[in-house]
């Protein structure tokens, strides 16, 4: 067999199976969100950070702006969109998600043709304001009633009054669903949805925790892509199932000794959103140090709360859960969940996607960064970048850090 | 009494302890005032924006001032700096206060929640969030902040809303006695000195505000209404610039009407920490704020515009405010729609803004009324 034949065939090996029945699933997704006003369903627009679940119970399309936003920039269309954005008006530094979303909506552009209309829009601020001012916008311009959900930033404790405060406002969650349906909800279902969403939960984290094997079978990369069906679909059987054939094959990766970077020396940790159009790149760049990105803080946000649900009180832990993710916590707090990452995972090293989009995110990194170099004693490196607006990244620049970046940690 | 001799008045009250700064509007002052401080609101530039290391560049200027001011140690003098965790840069400023604690000043730093929303949900959670907040202030300093307390607190500082109405109303007129640049320094002033002591001195001043006749220029053009949330001071200088023609006759900004707009009812059967969340949350809201409250903002300013007849509407949009940033695409749609001029000038907190936009603004404006 020759070299190249050698190397297709672990190349081969390699690749995930269950990314082709993902692709499957997302696509009947878009198709039935894009059909419903045919068949007769409601589309609603939910951040992501979102209770989703109520959606799902009273049988309403969920739709992600912010997944929207991923997907064009992994297919690199954010400049153009952005750029249409700021001739509208809109700032330059304003969040990229929202720049190009809302060009979209204007021009139904983007690698979906734009997203299909919405009835009504659910926009929960734990992950920051902007979706807020964000939503306001696609309010308007569809004319469609906005529901918000005000999630108190948690500065030490989350307090009495902001437990009450997210519950309170869940149970009017519940009757603007209502009104917007036109159907009671069916508490039964919420039931079902709520210990589907769990399970789903789980088994995402139990995906995620198979890269904490030595070498990982998959990388960090590879759950930024797996990660949309517990944003989109949590609480349906489909993600159910997908993340158990996921794990399922992720464990027989394992038992087949097959890992995704081959030789893997150095293990990374990555924190915050990714650079959705350089995934591949970033990828490729770190495998050729034969470093391999096991983890992240950003697609273990949503199963980071697990602990917080009871799925048989859904509706008053959920809201305290979503209240509590990742990015709506105090510096300290985030500290001790990139700790736990870091410890998990035993990793050598922690990248930081400083991003220009998302405040809530960047804002305090270089004191985790100090946290983490003081406690810990793991380099870090930091990287400016955006997740869609590919005119933030400097290739040469960034090369040359993270050449740099493995140089130190290989001594 | 004339400006100068207001100001010469209060210049032994300015600044002095025991004291408590503050950086956004939603912070109830009458809270700190119970327990027996000053209030003042950093709102100036302290003129060290570009020594701050320690923060991210993506934060606005007003956050870099302040952080490069404690760093500089202008607040030394204080007990303590409250945050009101309004937008991101004030969540990180806390955080950089903290962070830095060995070395800034004050070194007692407090934030809390501020609801986005103005709702009986969102007003009952606040109150209870400045209850904690007022039992954490008792503690930290040994104090006790009765009812009784709290009351008289909220008279002084209703009065000092109800002095500052009376200015803007004077702002309404033909030929205002006093300009934008003017009210800058009066509210500068009853930022920075306790507030008994400004009511006390403020009022026969503005009593003779009130009988002048004749207006503060006899030349301008065009009334001009500024909206922002912190501004740069040299804004209101070149708009009211001699040859430039204009005059600032109304704020809707941090430093301005958003400060003072609306009263704390005290009534009876109402807690007196209910009747300061429901101000706090009900007053003209900042851009930061979403539902129907927010959506308000507009509403507002084509109210202003015409109970003060302006001209045009000058949006002061401090660069990496991302609310401010947010909202501009709000207004212009809706004043357009109504026929309002609106011009947007970004810039930081001080330093130079482009004055010559100003003036084209202001020609403009000439072009459209030949």
């Amino acid at each position: 067999m020759s070299d190249q034949k050698i190397k297709d065939a672990e190349k081969e090996k390699r690749k995930i199976r269950s990314v082709s029945r993902m692709k499957e699933i997302m696509t009947n997704y878009y198709i039935e969100a894009k059909t419903a006003q045919q068949t007769g369903k409601k589309v609603a627009w939910i951040t992501s950070g979102g209770p989703v679940e109520f959606l799902i119970a009273m049988d309403v399309i969920p739709v992600y702006p912010e997944n929207h936003g991923a997907m064009i920039g992994a297919s690199k269309m954010g400049i153009g969109l952005c750029e249409k954005a700021e001739e509208m008006g809109y700032s330059r530094d304003l969040c990229s998600y929202a720049r190009s979303d809302i060009a979209c909506t204007v021009t139904n552009g983007g690698p979906i043709g734009g997203l299909p209309k919405p009835d009504f829009l659910v926009c929960c601020n734990n992950i920051c304001g902007t979706v807020m001012k964000w939503y306001e916008v696609q309010a308007r311009q569809y004319n469609v009633p906005l529901f918000i959900l005000d999630t108190p930033f948690i500065h030490t404790k989350f307090s009495d009054a902001s437990r009450k405060y997210v519950i309170a406002q869940t149970y009017e969650y519940i009757e603007f669903l209502e009104k917007q349906t036109g159907r009671k909800m069916d508490y039964d279902k919420m039931l079902d949805v709520s210990r589907l969403a769990v399970k789903g939960l789980r088994l995402w984290q139990e995906v995620l925790d198979t890269a904490a094997h030595k070498p990982a079978p998959m990388t960090a990369f590879d759950a930024f892509f797996h990660l949309a069906l517990i944003v989109t679909l949590r609480g349906t059987q489909v993600a159910v199932d997908y993340y158990q054939q996921l794990a399922e094959e992720m464990k027989q990766r394992i038992s087949d000794g097959i890992a995704m970077v081959p030789n893997e020396k150095y293990r990374l940790l990555w924190d915050n959103l990714p650079v959705w159009y350089r995934t591949k790149w970033l990828s490729d760049k770190f495998a050729s140090h034969s470093a391999c990105l096991v983890g992240d803080t950003y697609t273990s946000a949503w199963s980071g709360v697990l602990d917080l649900i009871d799925e048989n009180n859904f509706i008053e832990t959920g809201a305290v859960a979503y209240s509590s993710v990742y990015i709506n916590v105090s510096l300290d707090q985030m500290f001790e969940t990139l700790k736990k990452l870091i410890q998990k995972y035993d990793v050598d090293g922690l990248i930081m996607h400083s991003n220009r989009s998302c405040k809530p995110y960047s804002l305090g990194q270089y004191d985790i960064q100090k946290m983490v170099m003081k406690e810990l004693h793991i380099p870090t490196l930091m990287l400016e970048a955006d997740m869609v607006d590919e005119r933030s990244f400097s290739e040469s620049q960034i090369e040359t850090r993270i050449d740099a970046f493995m140089e130190t940690i290989k001594k | 009494m004339n400006l100068i001799q207001f100001k010469q008045n209060l210049e032994p009250y300015k600044n002095i302890g025991p004291a408590i700064g503050w950086f956004c509007t939603y912070m109830p002052e009458e809270i700190l005032h119970a327990a027996g401080f000053n209030t003042y609101g950093i709102r100036k530039s302290s003129g060290c924006e570009d020594e701050d290391v320690y923060l991210s560049r993506s934060l606005c200027s007003f956050v870099h001032s302040i952080f490069g001011g404690a760093l500089e140690g202008k607040y030394d003098y204080m007990d303590g700096v409250i945050i009101a965790h309004c937008c991101e840069c004030m969540r990180r400023l806390y955080d950089g206060w903290v962070e830095m604690n060995a070395i800034v000043k004050p070194q007692f730093a407090y934030q809390f929640s501020v609801p986005t929303v103005n709702t009986e949900l969102s007003v009952e959670y606040f109150s209870k969030t400045l209850n904690q907040f007022k039992e954490d202030i008792e503690k930290q300093f040994n104090k006790h902040i009765s009812d009784e307390s709290l009351i008289r607190s909220i008279k002084i500082y209703n009065k000092t809303r109800q002095l500052l109405n009376r200015l803007y109303e004077l702002r309404k007129r033909v030929k205002p006695p006093v300009s934008g640049f003017q009210v800058q320094e009066i509210l500068d002033i009853c930022m920075s000195t306790p507030k008994e002591k400004f009511n006390e001195y403020f009022e026969p001043y503005l009593q003779e505000l009130e009988m002048r006749e004749s207006g503060v220029f006899n030349d301008f053009r065009y009334r001009v209404l500024l909206y922002g949330g912190m501004y740069n001071p040299s804004i209101i200088k070149y708009i009211e610039d001699e040859g430039t023609g204009g005059i600032v006759v109304c704020e809707d900004a941090c430093q301005g009407y958003r400060y003072f707009d609306a009263q704390i009812a005290i009534e009876a059967d109402t807690e007196p920490m209910t009747a300061i969340s429901r101000r706090y949350l009900g007053k003209m809201p900042c851009a930061r704020m979403a539902g129907t409250h927010g959506e308000r903002t507009q509403d507002i300013v084509i109210r202003l515009v015409r109970e003060f007849s302006a001209d045009a509407v000058i949006y002061f949009a401090t660069k990496r405010c991302d609310n401010l940033f947010w909202e501009y695409q709000f207004m212009k749609d809706v004043l357009e729609k109504e026929n309002i001029r609106i011009k947007k000038i970004e810039g930081d907190i001080s330093g130079d803004i482009p004055q010559r936009e100003i003036r084209s603004f202001i020609e403009l404006l000439d072009f459209i009324e030949a």
